[in-house]
């Protein structure tokens, strides 16, 4: 604090510690993995350094006596609506370090929420609600290519279905596990979310990280991603899951590739990605091997018949301007599946400005696509995959109802482990044993424990799904699919709720 | 089953207990030459400076006995032992007949000739000896003419009577005729410390000196002279050099002797119907892989359990004995286990740390990749994980630096390793 | 009777201590946690929490079925109890520290100052001691 720069003495966040309560147990110290708090063996006491707190609430958590508060550090410059605290610090940050800002999860900037903007139907006189505890609700949900039209032919006095299906993937929710790398997350984490996948009948994507070996064996409910950087990539991984993925984008951080510094890279994840420990592992932007549509079907193609056609090929996408052209052109590309990833989709590393300022929000585009594709006649030949900050399941049955044929939720399914959301994946440090490869930390999270809250979240939201489903008369989640009529906007432009398709409530 | 036990000791004690978790119906007696049911000999010191009272002598409780529905009889000294007729005679007549019988009589104290004794303890002239609750009883009724003592024998008996005098005010002298104390049971540097210690305290350690004469006045002694020569006037002398296995009780039903009383795998002597166990015994040692007298209590009672199952029929082979001994003096403690003295030997590395200032010590003896022995002098906690080592012979390659400080645990050990030991 | 005693998983134990703060707590005078640790004298923790690196785990007394420790006591202070625990009875207890000595877990602690062994007592009569589970990743008790 003395003789310092004030660029250099900011804390964001305080630790404020009860001495009447404070035992000096020194948990706080030891679980704390950003050095925030310190020990005096002299005077048995315990102290704060402020500046490296990231409210990440592991010491309030495990506190025996409740002595710790974290508090935002109380505005300390002037007010100022137009250059507020966080471009002051961020501009000091960087004129100390000539560095690009890193941070983690997904956009925390006030841009228009439209989910948030959106309201649900609900049955009253005419087309009676459904109790989804008396009567069957289906949620099941199957993504891939289906066919333009069923030919259904008579043997033996049985109806047979005669055209041919696609590989499709069964979804007793529609909901699956966002791309989390193996490297962004640790083993325990993806374990956990195999298994919820597996016990609620779901999927989970392995990210661009690969698969560890001893998870093969919940291929069953797991798409493989191909990202540029094609880590992990070998034959037995693309046969090993349900689908297949390739990543062209993401939402947090579009046009540009994955970061994965090398204090992250250990054996497991050396491994796994086929690189050596200790390397950095960073994803190209593109894939040098797709520079064109063409390109794209290309490997779509390569992919499938390396699977032999046995699994959908999905395409990944960022949201950014002309995505309703760009989906139409994967779609025509071969692709089963297209996946959109939002504004607000979360991220392990990005750069702080491209996370905050490059992307649009995942329901325009999703909104967008849906209708591009019914328009061209071809919304059937893949389905849509809707990622980018889905927090609840309302927004789950707001997005389908806005064309989705399932979403992918990741902050959610973090959240559901323990995550606190302070931003600081990046570092590796996160000290609830979530976002971090150090053995010392991974060990805090228990795949039991994680395995079961992450099926809870799914069961709770399935309910609450069928509730909503029910309460507008629906009993099976097609008739909610791209079904705008069940959705009308509030405190939206006109063109806003152009783009969404949907009516202003009231009308 | 009629089982019987000579000898109230801690190997009694085991035995009863062994007996009791096979068979709980046969008839047990256990025949002790002392006034009391089983206590604890190393008790004896601190009953003497009064931090055990007389209630807290008995190893067991008041009713442990008659709740197991055995036997003791105690101020009745057996004589001699008819292996044939599976017969026991008592000091006195009596003849108690058994089916299976332990001999755990124990050790007796070793009394040098040292001129102006008889060769044996003499309560009434203050020359003692000090392995009995009687021996320290013996002193603590004449403690009023005692201002003065010397011990002879710088051992583990030796300096815990040195210990309770000093504690009761005596000014103690201890006579030691090797270069060091704790000569047997600790090395050089451990036993450097602790004479340190003892001296802070003020207890005098004389050593590569003994008593040659005992010279006593009126009524008692008056002073001792040493070999030396010098003279030392004192009150009283206590004779604690070490004990020998007692084994003429043995003798008498002719079994084989070789240190103490034989045995096998199965705690059984050469007489099929008869056991042995604690300090009278030669039973196998895992350290000297071969039959040793190993006088620890703790050794003596497993002996004694062991032998009382086999006794009832369970037909178990004895675990192997493991020298140990955990003593302390005025805030200073040290441990030792196993081999502590190893003899010049190539297969066998000795690795030391040593802190004078803080009065610290470690050693350990290793043969190849395993544990032979420790010494713990100073910081002992937990030094019964080095035990579990020893006695399991675990592959200790790689952990020399971190068994030299003091915060050594499983958590050192391979994975694997600690997982086994560490199972449930 | 089979023997009950509580162990860490070490696969997910993080080293937090927390259970010898549980096991202060429950050893003290007041049960107070804040009385325990700041106006009592503070009594020690019956396990030993061994750390390296990532690898951490708590080592606590398992009661055996033939505990060394009561074989080593001098005294008789250490006892295996008819219900199972294995116990030691201060008031018998010299501090001659032969039970440390003999465990191999290495589970018995030294009171210095009072010059008397300490031990886990599965908590006396409590059916489930306290230690568990405030472990934040879940422990196991047996």
């Amino acid at each position: 604090m003395l003789y310092q720069a004030p660029y250099d003495t900011f804390s964001e966040f305080v630790i404020v510690r009860d001495p009447d309560l404070c035992i000096s147990c020194r948990v706080c110290e030891r679980q704390c993995s950003y050095g925030a708090h310190t020990y005096d063996p002299e005077t048995d006491t315990m102290g704060e350094i402020h500046e490296k707190c990231v409210d990440c609430h592991r010491c309030e958590a495990l506190c025996p006596t409740g002595a710790i508060t974290i508090r935002e550090n109380p505005r300390d410059f002037k007010g100022n609506a137009n250059w507020t605290d966080y471009y002051i610090k961020n501009v000091y940050k960087q004129a100390s370090t000539g560095g690009v800002l890193l941070t983690g999860m997904g956009n925390d900037k006030p841009y228009p929420i439209y989910w948030d903007h959106l309201l649900l139907d609900a049955s009253q006189v005419t087309n009676p609600s459904i109790d989804p505890l008396r009567e069957p609700m289906e949620l099941t949900s199957f993504l891939g290519r289906k066919p333009d039209s069923l030919e259904i032919e008579k043997e033996n006095g049985k109806l047979r279905l005669k055209t041919e299906l696609g590989p499709q993937i069964r979804l007793e929710y529609p909901i699956v596990f966002s791309a989390m790398s193996y490297g962004a997350l640790n083993y325990n984490a993806h374990l956990a979310m195999a298994r919820a996948a597996k016990e609620t009948g779901i999927a989970y994507n392995t990210g661009e990280g690969g698969l560890h070996p001893t998870l093969y064996d919940y291929g069953p409910w797991t798409i493989v991603q191909v990202a540029s950087g094609r880590f992990g990539v070998h034959s037995d991984y693309l046969n090993a899951g349900t689908g297949i993925e390739i990543k062209i984008g993401q939402g947090a951080k579009p046009g540009i590739g994955g970061h994965l510094p090398g204090e992250k890279v250990g054996d497991g994840i050396s491994l796994t990605r086929m690189i050596p420990t200790g390397t950095d592992a960073l994803s190209p932007a593109p894939h040098h091997d797709i520079y064109s549509i063409e390109d794209l079907r290309q490997l779509i193609y390569a992919l499938k018949e390396a699977s032999d056609y046995t699994k959908p090929v999905s395409v990944k996408i960022a949201a950014v301007h002309n995505v309703a052209a760009i989906a139409s052109g994967i779609v025509r590309a071969g692709a089963d599946i297209v996946t959109i990833d939002g504004l607000r989709g979360g991220t392990g590393a990005a750069p702080t400005m491209i996370r905050d300022n490059v992307g649009i929000p995942l329901e325009l585009a999703l909104a967008a696509v849906d209708t591009r594709l019914r328009d061209e006649g071809i919304r059937n030949q893949a389905s849509i995959l809707a990622a980018g900050s889905v927090r609840c399941s309302a927004d789950v049955v707001k997005a389908i109802a806005l064309g989705a044929d399932a979403v992918y939720i990741g902050t959610a399914a973090l959240i559901a482990m323990g995550c606190g959301m302070c931003q600081r994946c990046y570092t590796g440090k996160c000290p609830w044993g979530i976002t971090t490869n150090d053995p010392y930390l991974a060990k805090r999270l228990n795949p039991d424990i994680a395995t079961e809250r992450l099926t809870n979240l799914i069961r709770a939201w399935g309910h609450e799904i069928q509730e909503m489903m029910g309460g507008m008369g629906l009993n099976a989640i097609e008739s909610l699919r791209g079904n705008r009529e069940k959705l009308r906007g509030v405190g939206l432009s006109r063109l806003e709720m152009d783009i969404l398709g949907v009516k202003h409530a009231g009308e | 089953m009629n089982y019987v036990i000579v000898g109230g000791g801690v190997a009694g004690l085991g035995c009863v207990e062994g007996i009791r978790s096979v068979d709980t119906k046969g008839k047990v007696t256990l025949i002790t030459e002392e006034a009391y049911p089983p206590y604890s000999r190393p008790g004896i010191s601190y009953w003497l400076s009064g931090k055990l009272t007389d209630a807290g002598m008995p190893l067991r409780e008041e009713d442990f006995y008659d709740d197991l529905d055995v036997t003791v009889k105690t101020g009745a000294r057996a004589e001699k032992i008819d292996g044939k007729k599976k017969a026991v005679a008592l000091e006195g007549g009596e003849s108690i007949s058994y089916d299976r019988l332990l001999i755990a009589t124990g050790g007796v104290p070793i009394f040098p000739p040292i001129t102006g004794t008889e060769g044996k303890s003499d309560p009434d002239r203050r020359i003692f000896t000090f392995t009995t609750y009687r021996d320290a009883k013996e002193i603590a009724d004449r403690k009023d003419a005692i201002k003065k003592a010397v011990v002879i024998g710088g051992g583990l008996i030796g300096l815990k009577a040195a210990e309770a005098l000093n504690d009761i005010g005596v000014k103690v002298t201890v006579l030691e005729l090797m270069d060091r104390v704790l000569s047997v049971a600790f090395d050089r540097i451990a036993g450097d410390l602790v004479e340190k210690r003892l001296e802070k305290a003020g207890i005098a350690v004389i050593t590569e000196d003994t008593a040659d004469e005992v010279i006593t006045g009126k009524d008692g002694v008056k002073a001792v002279k040493l070999r030396s020569g010098r003279e030392i006037e004192t009150d009283a002398v206590v004779v604690a050099i070490g004990v020998r296995p007692s084994v003429s009780l043995a003798e008498t039903a002719g079994l084989e002797i070789d240190r103490g009383i034989v045995v096998d795998e199965k705690l059984a002597t050469s007489n099929a119907d008869i056991y042995a166990a604690g300090d009278a015994a030669s039973a196998y040692d895992i350290i000297a892989k071969e039959r040793r007298v190993t006088p620890i209590l703790p050794n003596a009672l497993r002996q004694g359990r062991q032998a009382g199952r086999n006794m009832a029929g369970a037909d178990e082979s004895y675990e192997g004995g493991l020298s140990m001994n955990a003593i302390g003096f005025y805030g200073l403690d040290t441990i030792s286990i196993g081999l502590v003295n190893p003899e010049e030997n190539k297969k066998i590395t000795v690795l030391t740390r040593l802190d004078e200032e803080a009065e610290t010590y470690r050693k350990l003896v290793l043969e190849g990749n395993r544990l032979l022995g420790v010494v713990l002098v100073g910081d002992v906690a937990r030094a019964g994980i080095f035990a579990g080592l020893i006695r399991d012979s675990v592959d200790v390659a790689g952990l020399e630096e971190k068994m030299l400080s003091p915060d050594f645990g499983h958590v050192h050990l391979e994975k694997d390793v600690r997982k086994e030991r560490l199972a449930q | 009777m089979k023997n009950r005693y509580v162990i860490a998983v070490e696969d997910v134990c993080i080293g937090c201590r927390l259970c010898e703060v549980a096991c202060i707590v429950e050893h003290s005078d007041t049960k107070d946690i804040i009385k325990a640790y700041n106006q009592e004298k503070r009594p020690l923790p019956r396990s030993h929490v061994e750390e390296e690196g990532p690898v951490s785990l708590s080592v606590t007394c398992r009661h055996c079925d033939d505990p060394h420790c009561v074989s080593a006591c001098i005294t008789g202070a250490m006892r295996k109890n008819p219900d199972g625990r294995v116990t030691v009875d201060q008031e018998k207890c010299v501090g001659c520290w032969s039970c440390v000595m003999a465990c191999p877990y290495g589970a018995v602690n030294m009171d210095k100052e009072a010059k008397k062994s300490v031990k886990c007592d599965l908590c006396g009569d409590r059916d489930v001691p306290p230690a568990w589970p405030p472990a934040p990743t879940g422990r196991s008790s047996s």
